[in-house]
């Protein structure tokens, strides 16, 4: 049987590894495997390899002879060299270029290893047989010096000749110095040297049952960081691991093939695509020496899980000091020779997988480079059956209230089981062998917060029990996890609904859906007692709950903080707490009610007194202003302080604003801006800032300014409170109008300020200034009076100034133009019925002048508002497609004077 | 063709729906604290910005470890402003992350380790390079789907279906560094993300009778060995991946969820560090635009400076820098401004029987599957200065100089000019900046553009200032 060739029984076994090893007998069997080479899936198939517990039975690996060329101090190969399809085990038919040992024999992928002692001479006669478009073909050993360079053609054969120097791993291929050699090598015409040393045997003090040495020092690759129970250099078995790959492209065309497209399809351990790649044996405590070699295009690094190994020569050569490695670098043509201890702990029927970590989505091949070292060995607990348990999903996570069912398996041949939790067999529990039973409460109640593990054990005789079977569980007892409670809004005067929001995360303690939750003002429920139901989007694993907190219940909270507690409870019944199922915990947020409006002080207007020309002095020189200042305070809530000024505004006594002020003025006024930027505390300096030109325009006297304020619970601060006064003083008199009518002159005036009153003032035609007659009676703040006879010469005008009683002159004012005639007539154009014209003279002041009319319809529009018409002369004609209006329409219409201004009114109908 | 010009306009839109579930999660995590901080990543309010950033099991018995990690699906964002659905391994029930949360354990510490999954698909935590590893209590093995006549690979470790979890545990046995990766299907999950790293520390405390000062508290030992000695200040994780976009588009749109579903030529586009690709690299961690990616690689050392009698100014002690590696090739990863010297493979010390076999290397290259720590030490060999010793040439003028954001206007360690004004300068106090990179420099791009993906930066700050912002 081909499989008896590649192991070797283990002869003897001594020491410690003996006592660990001797163990029951049982026949070996051997499964199904691929041209008769064991893989991992034949072995796992095998009921040998589990249930092995003789050491004479346990197989180690050793080089498969077949591959071998003859051996002998002159070791003599020889080798075909040929072009041929073979079978690729886990990949399929394909054509290659390989070597083989008969002249009848089918190439081989990798090359038959040449096995030599170090100081052989060896001998290769290579026959060459490719096809003659494969090129000539010559033969070399990588750090062995071949004597003969020579290529030779196809149908010729040449001998190479080379003494086998160190003991080490190495590679022959097809010469280079071919001008095809590379494809030829790409092709698979390469393969492994291994040189043993000489003496084949190992040194001296290396125990019996070892079978070999890698380099005959047993100093070779140190001793390690990690250390060896046994030196590195001896092994109880060896193999093999010659990568290299497959490319469909350049399999199908050898010489036409566009190397740089290289891209491999499949990565071959030993010439075998996973799965079907040949495991490697070995048992507990073995040595087994790999020796790597790449033969292909492709780097690899090969990993080893479960154990580490150790790098002990490299290239050829033995290293003085070796590396302990997870993963073994292996680039392109490189060996590597490593010492693997199997874990002494392992048993019957583990697997270490042996992976290139290389790893790259997408290749044909998604294993790349991978086999496994499989252990032959004892069970731990011989003749005892092992079963399985398991824990339904749901009742793997408990608060340990309730007893927790398991179910379990009861193999054949079961008298007695029994479990336990955490460490296995030391506390345990007699099981029925029902299959299924519960771990009680009281147990649960023992266990700590987290990951659990529950075992059980059987036994055939109920004194000895096998190994444990596990399965794990999860206390929870903590009950969702509460995220700080959102409140909104924080302050609150009572007026609206407070709405509290948290997150509830069962997940976060553990697994189960959250079911329900509560509130509560200023407490923490006792695990939910007390507490004010909340609404959710749940149930689930991670929920929302929210709950609007009414009004009425916030008014009736004293002024002051508060703390909203949240509560949830889990599926579990488990109401959030930390973590001992008793003592509750809340998410807490705060809530602040807050029912005293702020208070007003310190009110004041910079400059007062203002006459309208006196600005603030601020950096914006073009809006003059005037400033008003105040402070705020929102009063304090017991002692803490207030909930902070949100809004400040203002209302002045400017004529239209009316007294008093309420509720619904809240908001209405002009807006005060916080001197430090920002409205945020209690205490806020603020001010506003009046235009001047809305300061001049008021009329002089005492102006009152009401301030209040509103804080963020809403509370705003009474809105008559008048907080300073703005006094306007110190304005010119003026002259209203100066009208002149033919020999009349009309003249009106106006003083400002308390108690001002006009006392005087002068008329100028040309060079001569009269005084005008003051009326009779007592001075008055308005004048007027009408001057008759007056003779006012061509190109001459009338200046007119007035004096008030604190000694001001108003500025001078001019006479104005009047309308001389005005009609307005219906002018009907064909289809057009809405035709109208406007004619009439203006009669400018005398020495006076008119540039222009202005319009308006139902009512004499302010001076300058109207519609404007430029005159040339005194006399103007307007038409009007559209007409003005209706029968009875007023058309209103005043002249300018460009240095006077507007004259006064006057109103035409429109006709019937 | 096709595929790949569907893969970025999908991905986006995938982004942005993504991105608020990310966001309302980790707005979750941080409320389990009960605190009133919001944060927005995965990496807890009062971590560290820079260097190594451990997640520390919970439960507070002395040597034992407990983690909880969840496989679910997320998305993370390359700085090419394309993004990726992955799929990653969460901290308990927090947020998406990737790589996963950085477990630090204690040598001799029995580690437990509770792998919930949330994907569609099996998975597994497969830790290499740690032996003896249980699964549900049993010692972990690959599984194969097996029938009367056949077995089917399933997973090289013990794996868990949707829906359920699976317990690892195991004794951290060794100092060093770690990858634990998923076991199954390995060539298109670790591809898709599930990957962290395993720290453990020694029980043999640091010498620290030869330091003075601030370094006593900051020396630390990587391995039980006197010479892997270092600064816990300055602790960093070089961990290497990369992507394939169109693996991702086809999980994301095709329906993929098996390797050998995957018929299409392997293609990485995106070389990352720590989750992340250069720039991104040297953002802080748990940066609030990476909600996903919370560990940057920006690492940031001070001159190394050794007094024949210890003086309080010293700075005795290097840096350690941990690399990991998974991925279709190696990475040969550069520093520059010095070599740092490899003491360890694979969680071994490079030791042989009191042999230090340590090197110094200006390449080091990371092995898919392999991790390799190094001390990084910068010393200002020089030590120019502009009064003291100034360099022996003149410099060039400035109108000549093209002036990149990270150059503080001085050559000299400390010093600062003035920049051409349209520099926006990021120099903070005349420090240094080094690039350390992957040399395949094909890899340090973000689908192609340089400079980006493997990329990271070394900040070496002037020696004893308070100026720096980081004092």
């Amino acid at each position: 049987m081909r499989i008896a060739q590649q192991h070797r029984r283990l002869p003897l076994v001594a020491g410690a590894l003996a006592t660990a090893l001797a163990m029951g007998v049982t026949s070996m069997v051997v499964a199904a495997n691929v041209n008769g080479v064991d893989t991992i899936e034949s072995r796992l198939l095998d009921v040998a390899f589990t249930s092995a517990t003789d050491p004479a039975d346990y197989p180690v690996q050793q080089l498969d002879p077949a591959s071998l060329c003859l051996p002998g101090t002159a070791v003599s190969c020889e080798l075909w060299a040929k072009e041929a399809p073979i079978d690729i085990p886990g990949l399929g038919t394909v054509t290659v270029w390989g070597f083989a040992t008969t002249v009848d024999g089918l190439p081989q992928l990798p090359g038959p290893t040449i096995v030599a002692t170090a100081g052989d001479a060896v001998s290769v006669l290579v026959h060459n047989q490719l096809p003659t478009s494969a090129g000539d073909l010559g033969f070399t050993a990588r750090s062995m010096q071949v004597a003969e360079r020579n290529v030779v053609p196809t149908g010729t054969d040449a001998t190479y000749t080379f003494t086998a120097g160190n003991a080490g791993t190495s590679v022959y291929s097809a010469s280079e110095l071919s001008p095809q050699g590379a494809r030829q090598i790409a092709m698979g015409l390469a393969g492994t040297v291994v040189v043993r040393p000489n003496p084949a045997g190992c040194a001296l003090g290396v125990p019996q049952e070892f079978m070999g040495c890698a380099y005959g020092d047993p100093l070779t690759g140190g001793n390690g960081s990690a250390g060896y129970s046994v030196g590195t250099d001896t092994f109880h078995g060896e193999a093999i691991l010659a990568t290299n790959e497959i490319d469909m492209d350049l399999a199908a065309d050898p010489l036409g093939f566009d190397m740089t497209n290289y891209r491999p399809d499949a990565h071959l351990v030993n010439g075998r695509a996973y799965p079907a790649t040949q495991v490697i044996d070995g048992f507990p405590g073995a040595n087994i020496l790999l020796r790597y070699v790449n033969l292909g295009l492709a780097d690899h690094s090969m990993g080893l899980v479960g154990a580490h190994q150790r790098t002990i020569g490299r290239d050829g050569e033995a290293l003085v000091h070796g590396s302990d490695d997870v993963t073994v670098p292996l680039n392109v043509g490189q060996t590597a020779d490593v010492m693997v201890q199997i874990p002494l702990e392992s048993k019957a029927g583990f697997r270490y997988a042996l992976a290139d970590q290389s790893r790259q989505p997408g290749q044909v091949s998604a294993d790349p480079a991978l086999t496994f070292l499989t252990v032959w060995g004892p069970v731990s607990v011989p003749g005892q059956p092992v079963g399985e348990v398991n824990i339904a999903a749901g009742d793997d996570e408990t608060n340990g209230g309730v007893p927790m069912p398991f179910t379990y398996t009861v193999p054949a041949g079961t008298t007695a089981a029994q479990w336990s939790i955490d460490d296995p067999g030391v506390v345990t529990t007699t099981l029925d062998l029902s299959g299924a039973d519960v771990v009680d409460v009281a147990t649960l109640s023992g266990l700590v917060n987290g990951s659990h593990i529950l075992w059980v054990q059987w036994s055939t005789d109920g004194a000895t029990y096998g190994d444990p079977a596990g399965i794990a569980f999860t206390i929870d007892r903590a009950g969702p996890a509460i995220s700080p409670v959102d409140v909104d809004p924080i302050y609150s005067n009572g007026s609206e609904d407070v709405v509290i929001g948290a997150t509830a995360d069962s997940t976060l303690t553990g697994t189960g859906l959250v079911t329900d939750a509560v509130y509560s003002i200023d407490q923490c429920p006792d695990l939910g007692a007390g507490g004010v139901s909340m609404f959710s989007n749940g149930p689930g694993p991670v929920v929302a709950v929210t709950a609007a907190i009414p009004a009425v219940d916030v008014a009736a909270l004293a002024e002051g903080r508060h703390e909203v507690n949240v509560q949830a409870m889990d599926q579990r019944g488990m109401w959030s707490n930390i973590g001992d199922g008793v003592t509750p915990l809340c998410g807490i947020g705060e809530l602040v009610v807050d029912k005293s409006a702020p208070t007003v002080s310190a009110g004041d207007v910079s400059p007062n007194d203002n006459d309208g020309t006196m600005a603030f002095p601020t950096v914006d020189t073009y809006l003059p202003v005037v400033r008003i200042t105040a402070h705020l305070s929102d009063p304090l809530i017991g002692t803490d302080p207030g909930s902070g000024i949100a809004e400040v505004e203002g209302f002045i006594d400017d004529g239209q604003q009316t007294l008093p002020l309420s509720a619904a003025d809240n908001g209405n006024g002009f807006l005060f801006t916080p001197v430090d930027g920002n409205l945020d505390s209690p205490e806020e300096d603020v001010y506003a800032d009046i235009p001047l030109a809305s300061v001049a325009s008021l009329t002089p006297g005492d102006h009152d300014i009401w301030i209040h304020g509103r804080d963020l619970a809403g509370n705003w601060g009474a809105p008559d409170t008048v907080a300073t006064t703005l006094r306007t003083v110190n304005s010119l008199p003026r002259v209203t109008d100066v009208f002149v009518t033919g020999p009349d002159v009309i003249i009106t005036g106006q003083a400002f300020g308390t108690g001002v009153t006009i006392t005087g003032g002068t008329y100028t035609i040309g060079a001569v200034t009269t005084a005008i007659p003051m009326p009779a009676g007592d001075p008055t703040q308005s004048l007027n009076v009408t001057l008759s006879g007056i003779t006012i010469g061509a190109e001459e005008n009338i200046a007119v100034t007035l004096v008030d009683s604190l000694g001001q002159s108003s500025p001078v004012a001019y006479g104005k133009p009047v309308l001389g005639t005005l009609t307005l007539a219906k002018v009907p154009n064909g289809p057009n019925p809405n035709r109208q014209r406007l004619t009439g003279t203006v009669v400018p002041a005398t020495g006076g002048e008119v540039d222009r009319i202005e319009w308006s319809v139902g009512s004499a529009a302010a001076p300058g508002t109207g519609t404007s018409v430029n005159l040339t002369s005194t006399s103007f004609n307007v038409l009007r497609n559209s007409g003005w209006g209706p029968t009875g329409t007023q058309v209103w219409v005043r002249a300018h004077d460009p240095v006077a201004g507007w004259g006064p009114a006057a109103m035409v109908q429109v006709p019937a | 063709m096709t595929a790949r010009n569907h893969t970025r306009p999908a991905a986006h839109r995938r982004a942005r729906r993504w991105g608020a579930v990310a966001l309302a999660i980790a707005g979750l995590t941080s409320a389990t604290a009960l605190t009133t901080n919001h944060t927005v990543s995965a990496v807890p309010p009062t971590a560290k910005s820079e260097g190594l950033l451990c997640t520390p099991p919970t439960g507070a018995t002395p040597g034992q470890a407990n983690y909880v990690l969840t496989a679910k699906e997320g998305i993370i964002n390359l700085p090419d402003g394309n993004s990726m659905l992955m799929w990653g391994y969460a901290n308990g029930n927090g947020a998406f992350q990737y790589p996963g949360p950085v477990m630090c354990v204690n040598e001799g510490d029995v580690v437990t380790v509770t792998l919930r999954n949330q994907l569609a698909v099996r998975t597994s935590a497969l830790f290499l390079g740690i032996d003896g590893v249980t699964a549900n209590g049993a010692p972990a093995q690959a599984q194969f789907d097996q029938t009367a006549t056949t077995a089917t690979l399933r997973s090289l470790t013990d794996d868990v279906a949707p829906g359920g979890s699976i317990t690892y545990k195991f004794t951290a046995g060794h100092p060093g560094t770690y990858l634990y990766e998923s076991g199954t299907d390995p060539e298109l999950q670790i591809e898709m993300g599930l990957v962290g790293s395993l720290i453990v520390y020694p029980t043999t405390p640091a010498d620290t009778s030869d330091l003075l000062g601030e370094s006593v508290g900051h020396a630390r030992l990587a391995y039980d060995d006197p010479n892997s000695r270092y600064s816990t200040e300055h602790e960093y994780m070089v961990l290497l991946t990369e992507l394939d976009p169109d693996v991702h588009y086809a999980v994301e749109e095709g329906g993929v969820l098996q390797s050998a579903d995957y018929t299409e030529a392997y293609t990485p586009r995106y070389f990352l560090i720590n989750g992340r690709s250069f720039p991104d690299t040297i953002a802080p961690n748990g940066a609030g635009w990476l909600p996903a990616q919370p560990y940057g690689a920006l690492a940031h050392v001070e001159p190394l400076q050794i007094s024949a009698t210890p003086t309080e100014s010293d700075n005795p002690l290097p840096a350690l820098i941990r690399y990991l590696a998974v991925g279709g090739e190696p990475y040969p990863f550069h520093p520059h401004s010095n070599h740092e010297k490899v003491i360890a493979k694979d969680g071994r010390l490079l030791s042989d029987g009191g042999v230090d076999l340590s090197m110094e290397k200006f390449a080091i290259t990371v092995d898919p599957g392999s991790t390799i720590d190094a001390l990084f030490t910068w010393t200002n060999v020089e030590d120019y200065s502009a009064t003291a010793n100034p360099t022996p040439v003149p410099g060039p003028d400035q109108k000549n100089l093209t002036e990149g954001e990270y150059w503080s206007g001085s050559p000299y360690l400390g010093g600062q000019g003035v920049l051409n004004p349209e520099v926006q300068a990021k120099n903070v106090c005349g420090e240094y900046y080094h690039v350390a990179h992957n040399h395949n420099l094909a890899e340090a791009t973000n689908y192609g553009a340089a400079f980006g993906g493997q990329l990271t930066l070394i900040r070496v700050d002037p020696a004893n200032t308070t100026n720096c912002g980081n004092a």
